[in-house]
């Protein structure tokens, strides 16, 4: 197995030539600047103005007027001074600003210097760098290998374990389906003869009632139909036994057959009053 | 004595239409004390019964001697109440036949009603025969609401039934 560790590079903060000479240049004309300021500033005595509105309240016209004409040549010496001190100001300008090239030259120089030094440094660093990495490299791929290889093993026997377990598994679960198969189809069969067996009882049953039901009309009709053919013979019967009787019956005989006919029903019948 | 007459007098009539007969001229003697002027009483019961006397009268004759012929007497009165009342309590009993009873047949028929029916032997039968004219040989009796066919036809199909005749012979 062939892993490839990830090549970090330690990138070294080198600084810039060009800028470094601008940073330099402008914090020696700032510097510069600052201390003229701080020099020639015209509010330096400060509370001097105040003072002399104080005192010129308690003055004379003619003090007033030589203080004011004092106060014309002040004024006149001022505006000499400041011009001697713009002018002297410019001259340290421009000898700040040949000091300053002279700095930057320097300056670049001794940055150069820097540069292809901190060059040489980075590149014998790198290229250790890359032999410790490689040496690493060739450690931790020896170590993996072997690691691997471990790995390897190990999961081939865990791959073969879970397989057997697998495999134990599916034959345990297969029985425990098939059993539960079994014991359904069982189940599935005692009800299906259960139900089976309930609807040709009912069936039976049914079928008995409906039979009995119409073996009842059946002998019903047939007893009203024997009856009323019965009741037509006996009418028939009696029609003609009364016919021939009535032509043989004279009012003595009649007479006689019904007080026949009277005793025996009243004796028959137990009629009383 | 009175009552003997009286139970005679009763035996005599028998049918319901003799006794409504009774009933009328039994009326007519009760209204005679109230009537007024001369009465003969002979007339007035030719003209109660014009087609002839009835046979109830002649034993009433018999067991009244000269209740006729002469004023009416109390005694007279109280047997023909005594009548009345018996009538008035007679059972009884109504025959439906074809053709009418000779007095014979009467006189038997309620012979056989006194000898079957014992239960209340004081009190006589008063028989209505009704003619009905078409109906079958025999009669129909109706007593104390209860009901004799004796009719000729019901007797042979009682008959044919009782012996099962069409299923054995037919």
């Amino acid at each position: 197995m062939n892993l490839k560790l990830p090549n970090f590079n330690f990138d070294i903060l080198v600084l810039d030539v060009e800028t470094f000479v601008a940073i330099t240049c402008f914090l020696v004309a700032a510097m510069l600047l600052c201390y003229l300021l701080v020099i020639y500033s015209p509010n330096s005595d400060v509370g001097e103005g105040i003072l002399s509105k104080n005192f010129s309240n308690h003055l004379s016209l003619k003090d007033k007027l030589e203080i004011r004409k004092a106060k014309k040549q002040g004024t006149e010496i001022k505006e000499t001074i400041e011009k001697e001190a713009y002018e002297t100001a410019l001259s340290i300008l421009d000898r700040a600003r040949s000091d300053s090239l002279k700095i930057l030259g320097q300056a670049q120089v001794k940055a150069q210097g820097l540069i292809s030094n901190t060059y040489v440094i980075s590149k014998e660093s790198r290229a250790k760098l890359e032999r410790s990495i490689n040496e690493i490299y060739e450690k931790q791929g020896h170590i993996l290998g072997n690691l691997s290889d471990e790995i390897l093993e190990n999961y081939r026997l865990a791959i073969e374990e879970g397989k057997k377990d697998n495999i134990r598994t599916l034959y345990e679960v297969t029985e425990a389906m098939r059993q539960e198969a079994i014991q359904g189809v069982n189940e599935l069969k005692d009800v299906v003869k259960k139900e089976t067996i309930g609807a040709q009882d009912a069936l039976e049953e049914k079928i008995t009632m409906e039979y009995a039901k119409v073996d009842s009309e059946v002998k019903e009709y047939k007893s009203k139909k024997v009856e009323g053919l019965n009741k037509k013979i006996f009418e028939l019967l009696s029609n003609v036994y009364t016919e021939l009787m009535n032509e043989e019956l004279d009012q003595v005989k009649h007479e006689k057959l019904i007080l026949s006919l009277l005793d025996s029903e009243i004796k028959k019948s137990g009629l009383s009053f | 004595m009175n009552a003997e007459s009286s139970k005679k007098i009763f035996n005599s009539l028998q049918t319901k239409q003799r006794a409504n007969e009774f009933l009328r001229f039994h009326n007519l003697v009760v209204t005679l004390p109230h009537r007024v002027g001369d009465i003969n009483f002979e007339e007035l019961v030719r003209d109660m019964f014009k087609n002839g006397d009835p046979s109830w009268l002649e034993v009433t004759r018999q067991e009244l001697p000269g209740f006729l012929s002469s004023d009416v007497k109390k005694i007279d009165t109280e047997v023909l109440d005594a009548v009345k009342s018996m009538i008035e309590n007679s059972n009884q009993v109504k025959v439906e036949m074809s053709f009418e009873p000779s007095n014979q047949f009467i006189n038997d028929f309620i012979n056989i009603l006194k000898s079957n029916l014992k239960s209340f032997p004081d009190k006589g039968f008063i028989v209505d025969f009704d003619v009905i004219s078409g109906m079958d040989a025999g009669a129909r009796f109706y007593a104390n609401g209860k009901f004799l066919d004796l009719t000729i036809k019901n007797q042979v199909e009682n008959y044919l039934i009782s012996n099962d005749v069409v299923n054995r012979y037919i």
